[in-house]
């Protein structure tokens, strides 16, 4: 029932091919220094019309997974998911990426290493969609030489990777002030950057809080923007946090948790 | 104010209606009337006094092969309709579209796959499908005798393609059912359905 995609080994990139994607294990770095974390890759290319999902998928599918076989000492971070978009699947909404995607892993080498080379090994999982579904998965190894010294080496995906960190969510600005208001049936997402923002769209870390394919109306307003979101028809208890990304006209990114102010906090507070 | 908002609000309610929820758990579920591969016409009312399990289903899903290939839904299928459980499969696809089948296909696949749901009911205009809001393969449903739909969710807890996550999963389903049975509330009755798309007709 699974693609496999037989892999090819060059120096420094590891890459597969399946019917849908193809998909390279990439390093930010030429070479690999001791105790210093660096970046690695699974940069997958679609073919058209084909998605691959986010951390939290929406309506239907799956995230990729990966599967490390490190050599003793190395650990690796967890994946680093850039900004989805809303795909469109039948009456339903995904969250996810077309054409290509670069999901990032921070690894950690020991302090101390041998000289010579290192095998990072991933074992990795995904679910790539149209209108049908594929489960693909490739076994993919990275080679990397062991480099002493302070000068970081640069590979060649080095500007990927910046690329691609332009596309990761950031921390929300400190001085950002975001809420969100429980309605009866909707939840009124306030983001107050200070300034009007046009339009921004919200993706939701918590499968169940609002309703994917319900539209985000979005709306300006002097200290930020407002985004109404149907709540979920599995939310039956209060949340108290909204947690997701927000992408703004910009395409910026932004990780945010809103507090969620419930109807009859005011009045509590008034009375009191 | 309150005018204010007495204005705005059938705005909004008519937008969302169109996506509202279909059916919801504690209430009656909606009476359908759906023709299985065999020809037999089976109306929800009728199996009044019963317990019935609606399972929305695409032989080709992933997340649906997740469970035949295993055999856990065949596995859920003898153990419920042991006990006097109604279990009827549902397939919406749409003729064109992935999972859609003929009857006499349909009839093939289950004898293949040694299912044993009471019926498998053809829904090729996605009219139970939609009635019911079905979202995904798999997508199911628990309505108690009373005709009172106590669970709408995920087969399980586990949203993936993969086979071993069946031994260690919560199944919701199950625990509806035995919950129901025993007297007891549903612990669990909503949950995000999880796997393809259902589909319909574009």
């Amino acid at each position: 029932m699974i693609a496999f995609a037989p892999a090819t080994l060059t120096y420094g990139a590891a890459s597969a091919s399946s019917p849908h994607a193809q998909v390279d294990l990439i390093s930010e770095a030429g070479a690999i220094q001791p105790g210093r974390t660096f970046q690695v890759g699974l940069h997958f290319i679609l073919e058209k019309g084909w998605h691959i999902y986010w951390i939290n998928p929406g309506d239907s599918g799956e995230p990729p997974r990966i599967q490390w076989q490190l050599p003793a000492g190395f650990h690796a971070g967890s994946i680093q998911w850039p900004a989805p978009r809303r795909i469109p699947d039948h009456s339903l909404i995904d969250y996810g990426y077309e054409e290509e995607a670069l999901l990032i892993v921070p690894i950690s080498p020991p302090v101390r290493l041998q000289s010579g080379e290192i095998k990072l090994g991933a074992t990795a999982k995904w679910l790539v969609c149209r209108d049908a579904c594929i489960p693909e998965q490739a076994s993919l190894d990275l080679l990397l030489p062991v480099k002493d010294g302070s000068a970081q080496s640069e590979s060649r995906w080095r500007h990927l990777f910046i690329t691609s960190q332009e596309r990761m969510p950031k921390p929300a600005p400190k001085r950002w002030k975001v809420r969100a208001i429980a309605e009866k049936d909707q939840f009124i997402l306030e983001v107050r950057t200070g300034k009007p923002e046009r339009q921004a769209l919200f993706f939701p870390l918590e499968p169940n809080q609002i309703e994917n394919s319900a539209p985000q109306q979005a709306g300006s307003y002097p200290g930020g923007v407002r985004i109404s979101l149907r709540k979920s028809d599995q939310l039956v208890q209060p949340i108290s946090n909204l947690q997701g990304v927000i992408v703004m006209d910009s395409g910026r990114a932004y990780v945010v948790s809103a507090p969620v102010i419930q109807p009859n906090s005011t009045k509590r507070r008034n009375g009191k | 104010m309150m005018r204010l908002r007495f204005f705005v609000t059938p705005v909004l309610a008519a937008l969302f209606a169109v996506c509202a929820q279909a059916v919801q758990v504690g209430t009656p579920a909606p009476d359908f009337t759906a023709t299985d591969t065999h020809g037999q016409v089976h109306s929800l009312s009728e199996y009044k006094g019963k317990f019935v399990v609606l399972e929305w289903h695409n032989r080709e899903c992933p997340f649906t092969r997740k469970h035949y290939e295993s055999g856990n839904m065949q596995k859920l299928q003898r153990e419920w309709t042991s006990r006097g459980v109604i279990w009827f499969t549902v397939i919406s696809s749409a003729p064109g579209q992935q999972g859609y089948v003929t009857a006499d296909e349909e009839n093939a696949y289950v004898e293949r796959m040694k299912a044993a749901p009471t019926a498998v009911l053809l829904d090729p205009t996605g009219k139970l499908g939609h009635l019911y809001g079905a979202k995904t393969t798999p997508h199911m449903f628990v309505i108690n005798p009373d005709g009172i739909l106590i669970y709408d969710g995920a087969i399980d807890n586990k949203p993936t393609t993969d086979l071993d996550d069946i031994p260690g999963a919560r199944n919701y389903v199950s625990e509806a059912l035995e919950e129901a049975m025993a007297g007891k509330s549903v612990s669990v009755p909503t949950t995000r359905p999880y796997g393809c798309s259902v589909k319909y007709a574009h």
